[in-house]
C-alpha cells in the first residue's frame, strides 16, 4: 500500500545571505502492507509528521519516492495530488480539523460533494456513516457543539466516507481523554477488521502505538532497525 | 464537484459577510450605474440628432441635379426610368413645379406655397402622410401640407399688421375652418419663353387631403401637391410649351432617387457618377454625424470605466478579505482533496456574482434615472428659458447594446480583480492552514 524508496527531506532556513540547511529525514525506506495497522512512533521534531505529510502528498521530499497503492506521486502537481487524495487517502488530524460553519453532516459530507456525488446519495451514505461512528443523534451539530472524541468521530466519518483503502492520522488520539482515547482506539481497529482498511498513524504514544501490527519508530530523521538501532 | 454544489458554497460564504458583499455591490452598482447614465446621455443625444436628421432629409434619398450630356433643361420619361433600373434603387420621385401659383378662399390669399405635380403612388412609396382625407384622383383636386393654413391671410388686413416679427402670418389673421373638401381659386401665371408677355390663368381646385405634421415643429412646410394633368392643364392654358419634349411628353424639374436601404446609397452614387448624372446624398454628412457621437459615445463610456474600475478595488479588497479569512477552510478542504481548480472557481463565483449583481442594479438604477432626466429636464429647462424642447429630443437613452456594454465591462472588470485573490486561494498552503499560521 505504501513503499518509501530513499525519502530525505531537508528545510532551509533564513535569508539568502544566512541560508541554514536543516536536515530532517535521512533516507528512509520502508514498506506498509494493504490492511495493516501501522504506528510511527518518535519524539517531538523527530521527523514523523514530515514523513506523514509527504506520503500525503502534502510537501515533496528533496529527494526519494513515495508510492501509494503503486503510483509513485512524488513528481505530480498539486491538482492531480488533491484528486489522489481524495480518492484513495482519508486524514485525521490531532485537531480535528472540521470547518466550524458547517454541521457535522456537512463536514462528513464534503469529500462526496467534492467527488461530484449526488444529493440523494450522498445523503444516504452520511446517514450510514453517522450510525457507523455512533453520531446518528448529532447530525445538525456544529463542532463547537460537540465533545472532543465527537469531533474526532466525524473526523473520522469525513476521511471514511468515500472507502479510501489508505488512511493516514497524524496524533489522532493527542487531543482526547484516556476514556475516549479507548473508544476511539477500538473504532480504528473495528473499521480495520470489518473493512480492511490500512491505517498509518503517528503518534508518540505507546498505547496508541500498541494497538498497531507493526511499530515502526523514528529518531533525528532516520528510522530505527527491528531491534531500536540506529542504521549505520 | 457540481455547479449547484459550488453556488451553495458561494452562497455560504457571502452569507456569513453579508454586509461586505452588500456594500461591494453596492460599490459595482455605483460604477456601472454611473457608466451607463454617462455614456447614455452620448446615446440620447446622438438619437435625438439622427432622428432629426432622419426627418429633416431622408438618408436615403439621393438628389438629382441634371445631367452633364444633356441639352434639355429637366429630366425626360427615359432619364426617369434609366435611373429606376439603377440597382439598389426603390423608387424615383419626378416633381413638376407648378411655377407661381396663389391659393385663395373666403377672402383668404396664400401666396407663397411651394406647387408640384407628383405621383401620388410614388409620394406613398416615400412615405406621404396623410392627416385627414385622401390622395387626388381627379384632375382638379390638390393635396395641401398642415402649414397651408397658417400662409392662408386676410386679404383686407395690411401688409405691415398682417405678420409677425418672426414673418408668420398672426394667428388672428390665418385662416380657421377646416380646409378639407374646400374649393379654393387658383391663380396661375407665367411668362412662356420667348415673350414678354406674362399670362395668367385660374382654375378651380378642390383640397381632397391635408398632410400628417411634420415631426420637426421648428420646420414649416407650405406645399400643394397636385396631379400632373392639372399641371399640363395649366401649362396649356399659359403656353408654357417649353416644360415637354417636342413629342409632348412631360419635362421634370426635379428628380429624386430613393435607395431600398442606406447601405444601397454609395452602390446607387457610383453608378449615377458612372451614367453622367449629378447628384448629391444626405448620407455622407450623416455618416461625420454618426462617427463624432460614436468617438463621443466611447469616450464616455471609457470615463464611466473608470468608476467601474474604481468600484474593482472594493471587489479585490472584499475578495482577499474572503480568502484571507477562509484560509483554514481552504487548507481543510485542500488536506480532504479539493482540486485548486475547484476552489478558484468557488472564489471566481462569488467576485462575478457581485459583478453581475452590481452590474443588474446598476442597469435598473440607471434606467430610472433616464427615465426621470428625460421626464424633468426638459420641465426644468421649459421653466429657465420659457421655451418649449422639442419632444425629439432626449437626453438619455439605453439601448440594449449599451446595458450589454455595461455588464460586459463589469464582468470582465470584476472576474479580473477577483481573479488574483482566487489564485490566492488555490496557493493556501495546506499545512500552514492547517496550523491556523494563515
Amino acid at each position: 500500500m505504501i513503499t518509501i524508496k530513499g525519502v530525505s527531506h531537508r528545510y532551509t532556513m533564513g535569508k539568502k545571505a544566512k541560508e541554514t540547511v536543516v536536515p530532517v529525514l535521512r533516507h528512509i525506506n520502508f514498506h506498509v502492507q494493504k490492511g495493516e495497522i501501522v504506528s510511527l512512533v518518535g519524539k517531538s521534531g523527530s521527523g514523523k509528521s514530515t514523513l506523514l505529510h509527504i506520503i500525503g502528498g502534502f510537501i515533496k521530499p528533496t529527494s526519494g519516492e513515495v508510492e501509494i497503492n503503486r503510483a509513485a506521486i512524488t513528481a505530480w502537481d498539486e491538482g492531480r495530488l488533491a484528486d489522489f487524495r481524495l480518492q484513495h487517502i482519508g486524514c485525521i488530524f490531532q485537531n480535528f480539523q472540521l470547518i466550524p460553519s458547517m454541521t457535522a453532516a456537512q463536514n462528513i459530507e464534503l469529500p462526496l460533494i467534492l467527488n461530484g456525488t449526488s444529493k440523494q446519495i450522498r445523503d444516504q451514505k452520511v446517514a450510514d456513516m453517522l450510525r457507523q461512528v455512533e453520531l446518528e443523534a448529532y447530525p445538525h451539530h456544529y463542532p463547537s457543539e460537540l465533545s472532543g472524541g465527537q469531533q474526532q468521530r466525524v473526523a473520522i466519518a469525513r476521511a471514511l466516507i468515500l472507502d479510501p483503502p489508505l488512511i493516514l492520522a497524524d496524533e489522532p488520539t493527542g487531543s482526547l481523554d484516556s476514556d475516549t482515547e479507548a473508544e476511539l482506539l477500538a473504532l480504528i481497529r473495528k473499521l480495520n477488521k470489518q473493512n480492511g482498511i490500512t491505517f498509518f498513524l503517528i503518534t508518540h504514544d505507546q498505547e496508541v502505538a500498541a494497538i498497531a501490527d507493526r511499530q515502526l519508530e523514528i529518531k533525528d530523521g532516520q528510522m530505527l532497525q527491528a531491534n531500536g538501532v540506529m542504521p549505520v | 464537484m457540481t455547479f449547484v454544489d459550488k453556488w451553495r458554497f458561494v452562497r455560504q460564504n457571502m452569507k456569513k459577510n453579508r454586509v461586505r458583499v452588500f456594500m461591494t455591490i453596492l460599490a459595482a452598482a455605483m460604477g456601472s450605474c454611473f457608466l451607463i447614465v454617462l455614456a447614455s446621455v452620448g446615446f440620447g443625444l446622438h438619437d435625438s440628432i439622427v432622428k432629426d436628421q432622419l426627418e429633416s432629409s431622408v438618408i436615403t434619398k439621393i438628389d438629382i441635379y441634371g445631367k452633364n450630356e444633356a441639352d434639355q433643361i429637366g429630366f425626360t420619361s427615359e432619364n426617369i426610368s434609366e435611373l429606376q433600373e439603377i440597382e439598389g434603387v426603390k423608387t424615383v420621385r419626378e416633381i413638376q413645379h407648378l411655377g407661381e401659383t396663389s391659393y385663395h378662399i373666403d377672402g383668404y390669399t396664400n401666396e407663397i406655397p411651394e406647387a408640384i405635380a407628383v405621383n401620388f403612388e410614388k409620394e406613398k412609396q416615400v412615405g406621404l402622410e396623410l392627416e385627414s382625407g385622401r390622395l387626388p384622383e381627379a384632375e382638379n383636386e390638390i393635396v395641401v401640407s398642415k402649414d397651408f393654413a397658417k400662409r392662408l391671410a386676410q386679404d383686407d388686413v395690411e401688409e405691415k399688421d398682417l405678420y409677425t416679427d418672426e414673418g408668420m402670418v398672426k394667428t388672428e389673421y390665418q385662416y380657421q375652418e377646416d380646409l378639407l373638401n374646400k374649393e379654393v381659386e387658383l391663380q396661375a401665371s407665367a411668362t412662356p419663353e420667348g415673350t414678354n408677355e406674362p399670362r395668367a390663368t385660374t382654375e378651380t381646385v378642390k383640397i381632397v387631403g391635408i398632410e400628417a405634421a411634420s415631426a420637426n415643429e421648428y420646420v414649416y412646410i407650405n406645399t400643394v401637391k397636385t396631379t400632373p394633368a392639372l399641371k399640363r392643364k395649366l401649362d396649356e392654358t399659359l403656353q408654357m410649351s417649353d416644360n415637354y419634349t417636342k413629342q409632348g411628353d412631360p419635362l421634370y424639374g426635379q428628380v429624386e432617387v430613393y435607395a431600398s436601404n442606406a447601405e444601397a446609397v454609395d452602390g446607387i452614387l457610383s453608378s449615377l457618377e458612372e451614367k453622367d448624372y449629378q447628384a448629391y446624398s444626405n448620407l455622407e454628412e450623416f455618416k461625420n454625424i454618426n462617427i463624432l457621437f460614436n468617438v463621443a459615445k466611447a469616450g464616455l463610456i471609457i470615463v464611466g470605466t473608470i468608476a467601474v474600475l474604481i468600484a474593482s478595488i472594493g471587489i479585490y479588497n472584499t475578495m482577499t478579505m474572503a480568502v484571507t479569512e477562509r484560509a483554514p477552510d481552504i487548507g481543510i478542504m485542500k488536506a480532504i482533496g479539493a482540486n485548486p481548480k475547484t476552489i478558484k472557481q468557488i472564489f471566481l463565483m462569488e467576485s462575478t456574482f457581485i459583478g453581475l449583481a452590481g452590474a443588474l442594479i446598476g442597469t435598473a438604477v440607471a434606467y430610472l434615472i433616464s427615465f426621470s432626466v428625460n421626464a424633468g429636464v426638459p420641465i426644468i429647462l421649459e421653466q429657465i428659458f420659457s421655451e418649449e424642447i422639442p419632444e425629439t429630443l432626449h437626453l438619455s437613452s439605453i439601448p440594449f447594446l449599451l446595458v450589454a456594454i455595461s455588464v460586459s465591462i463589469c464582468l470582465i472588470v470584476t472576474i479580473l480583480s477577483g481573479s488574483r485573490p482566487a489564485k490566492q486561494a488555490t496557493n493556501v498552503d495546506v499545512l500552514r492552514a492547517l496550523r491556523r499560521e494563515i
